[in-house]
């Protein structure tokens, strides 16, 4: 039997601090943009986490890793925690480490925060698990569903439009409801340019980050209906189940998509009941990591709904996860960098790149990912 | 510049004793063998403290204006939520005037959607916004119940939560709530020791005197049902939290399976307007017992009880001394107040935050009239108090 050593937290260091990102510095609807000091950017109000690089050390010499968000927030809830719950424990018992630290941490988790620590220390276990049967995480998941998995990338920047290797195209909608009809007109114009570059063939879908409510939704979806949208993401606020239930009842061909800010099966049985999400979007590193983004894989299949994992392109974990389940056709990428200052050093590797619009996990034995400490770290 | 605008944000954690109830000595009844959600595994089920219950320890919210003027609230959280009140929530705080407690609580909820909406983000937030209303009832020299609409009854009447009730009856309680010892892992064993021991505690308290059952997210529902069941001859007033918070279709089979001859209760883990319009949409609860320190604070709690009163439902909030008083008193629909008994044997009244507070109140012969004292009438006591040091992690004095 392997057993636990040690878990380690700290925050992933990179050599020059990460230039400012599109995502963060343009108008993007969102939750806070009904207030004017918060409407510009979404950098001025999100909270300054870093990433968190996890390590789950044995006695076999084996180490396994994993990735999340919430920097000193929630290093203390795997640091002070949950590795009191591992340490002398075998990483292979990986069901039963998962309900101890859910258990554990009712009182102060169930969503949010503590679940991204176990999200991280799952994908090092499963990482872990890997190396020691020396196969790629994939192939402990059920194996192979797809030979390539296509790929759909997230971005307003044309130029990038321009690449058909993507099937299709997902764009971060810059107006909500606070911007009135003349938004809704600065919407379509959008999409319709969209539209116009990438021709019939190729999809678009709308990112809308919980920026609208119900009757906006339905407002934008008659509008965008004849550009061909495939699907409108995350017009809501993750607790307002009762208005994706309103969305579940309007007739229309564009899917309703969301989950990215949704925890752990039970939160996504309260999106399937409500009959209105079609497309489930669980984060890898912040719904409670591979195992229980398979259990929403199952609990999808029974109701005949994709999970299509929030940028799941950009995550090692996401790869293997996409790769082993039938009902996760394909994968979001994001270019998180400026195009035009070109891609830097990534301290973080074996995370492939797409290749002509498709993508695949690493063959390395686990998850495949490594952290290449900067200089002036440690 | 406003005299009133906020200055100053600060967080503090603590060591023993205070927000967190289960930061206690291994003598104390609260962290040995009660049921929880870590029973089913062995190592786990001896004491609270086993699995870390204790783990992250009270948080402090300080807020200062430019008058001088600084007000304070408590939760639970340590340095994780230090961190979110510090480096991420102040800056809605800083240059505003404390009165915009419906903006500032707004912009940190959609500020932390991301990766809050329950848990801990939502402590850091409830303290933030009760030192909000203690700093505001400090600058207009008001009790914060007379902010929030004033008493609607002249004192507060209680019941005890902790192992001994026939004690509360004689310290002038209206009931006692036990803790239930055994969950289902202790078997046909552990449920007769548990229906045992209230049988012996009815028989004691005589058939007047209202006995519960906490059940702190312990059970499934074919345990829960047997155990109601069971327990239904010894007329308990209610029974809580017996699931998890998210298994709301459980609570909702047990609702209907006892069927009004106990009431059933929870959700002192819930949080948010959303979380209790889940369970009182789904009828989950009889009542509902959110935590002012953790559901979001006062603001919030004002809005959960609104919506519970149109449901015709009972808010009575856990534990959390003045923060629940102030509410309490101020409601139809909250027509008593819980106590927990924090002594260790649970044979004295002491203060529930016992000993972070100054001048905390505490009920004599089960009641409790509020003093006329600003905020929330009580004071920090200072020497307890540390700040958390980010570059280092490292503990400092306050």
């Amino acid at each position: 039997m392997i057993k636990i050593t040690s878990v380690d937290a700290e925050i992933i260091q990179h050599p020059d601090s990460p230039p400012p990102s599109w995502l963060g510095e343009s108008v993007i609807a969102n939750p806070m943009s009904i207030y004017p000091e918060y409407y510009a950017r979404r950098s001025s109000w999100t909270a300054p986490f870093g990433e968190v690089w996890v390590t789950v050390s044995t006695d076999a010499g084996i180490a396994g890793s994993g990735i999340t968000v919430g920097g000193d927030a929630v290093i203390p809830i795997i640091s002070r925690h949950f590795a009191r719950l591992l340490v002398g424990q075998d990483p292979f018992d990986i069901e039963k480490l998962w309900d101890q630290m859910f258990r554990a941490s009712l009182p102060y988790g169930r969503r949010g925060l503590a679940i991204h620590a176990i999200s991280a220390v799952d994908m090092a276990l499963w990482d872990i698990l890997g190396k020691a049967e020396n196969l790629p995480v994939y192939k402990l998941l059920g194996g192979s569903t797809k030979a390539q998995i296509p790929v759909y990338q997230t971005t307003n920047d044309p130029t990038d439009w321009a690449d058909s290797a993507f099937f299709g195209v997902k764009l971060a909608i810059p107006y909500g409801p606070i911007d009135g009809t003349e938004g809704i007109q600065g919407n379509v114009a959008l999409i319709k340019a969209c539209r116009e570059a990438i021709g019939p063939k190729r999809d678009i879908m709308l990112d809308c980050y919980m920026a609208w409510d119900v009757n906006y939704t339905l407002r934008m979806i008659d509008a965008v209906e004849p550009l061909g949208v495939r699907w409108v993401e995350e017009p809501l606020p993750p607790d307002d189940y009762h208005g994706y239930e309103q969305l579940g009842k309007y007739s229309t061909p564009v899917a309703i998509a969301t989950g990215e800010h949704e925890h752990t099966r039970w939160g996504f049985r309260e999106l399937i009941e409500t009959g209105g999400v079609t497309i489930l979007q669980p984060d890898l590193a912040w719904v409670g990591g591979i195992s229980e983004t398979r259990k929403i894989c199952a609990m999808a299949s029974a109701y005949g709904l994709q999970v299509i994992p929030h940028a799941g392109g950009l995550s090692a974990a996401g790869l293997h996860l996409i790769k082993s389940q039938v009902n996760v056709p394909f994968a979001e990428w994001v270019r998180t960098w400026d195009r035009d200052k070109g891609r830097p050093m990534s301290v973080i590797r074996g995370i492939p790149d797409p290749e002509n619009g498709a993508i695949n996990p690493s063959d390395d034995p686990g998850l495949g990912m490594s952290y290449i400490a900067s200089k002036g770290s440690q | 510049m406003h005299p009133d605008e906020i200055v100053a944000v600060r967080a503090y954690i603590v060591g023993e004793g205070g927000g967190d109830y289960h930061a206690q000595g291994q003598h104390h009844w609260i962290v040995q063998e009660i049921a929880t959600p870590m029973s089913q595994y062995p190592p786990y089920q001896k004491t609270r403290t086993s699995w870390g219950i204790n783990v992250l320890g009270t948080l402090v919210v300080e807020i200062e204006t430019r008058s001088g003027v600084v007000g304070f609230g408590v939760s639970t959280g340590g340095p994780p939520a230090a961190w979110i009140v510090e480096q991420h929530l102040s800056r809605f705080l800083i240059g505003q005037r404390p009165w915009d407690v419906e903006k500032l609580w707004d912009q940190m909820f959609r500020a932390t959607l991301f990766y809050g909406r329950k848990g801990l983000v939502m402590n850091a937030i409830s303290a933030v916004d009760l030192a909000l209303w203690d700093t505001l009832g400090r600058l207009r020299q008001e009790p914060v119940y007379a902010m929030i609409g004033g008493p609607v009854r002249d004192r507060l009447r209680f019941y005890a939560t902790g192992p001994r009730p026939d004690l509360a009856q004689s310290m002038g309680f209206i009931g006692g709530k036990l803790p239930l010892r055994y969950g289902p892992a202790s078997g046909d064993e552990g449920l007769r020791a548990n229906v045992e021991e209230f049988r012996r505690m009815r028989e004691r308290v005589g058939d007047d005197f209202w006995l519960m059952y906490d059940c702190w997210m312990a059970l499934d529902l074919p345990y829960a049902t047997r155990l109601a069941d069971a327990l239904s001859e010894y007329r308990p007033r209610w029974i809580e939290e017996c699931f998890p918070p998210d298994d709301i279709w459980a609570y909702q089979s047990l609702v209907n399976h006892v069927n009004g001859q106990m009431l059933v209760s929870t959700g002192e883990h819930e949080a948010t307007r959303w979380g209790f319009r889940l369970l009182l949409e789904s009828h989950a609860a009889d009542f509902i017992q959110p935590d002012v320190t953790w559901c979001g604070g006062l603001t919030e709690l004002l809005k959960i009880s609104a919506l519970a009163d149109t449901y015709g439902a009972w808010v009575i909030p856990h534990g959390s001394s003045v923060y629940s008083y102030h509410f309490v008193i101020t409601r139809t629909n909250s027509p008593f107040a819980e106590f927990l008994m924090m002594h260790p044997e649970a044979s004295e009244v002491v203060p529930m935050f016992s000993p972070l507070l100054i001048n905390e109140p505490v009920p004599v012969n089960g009641e409790l009239r509020l003093p006329e004292t600003p905020g929330f009438g009580v004071e920090l006591n200072r020497t307890l108090l540390r700040r958390v040091r980010w570059e280092s992690g490292a503990l400092e004095n306050a």
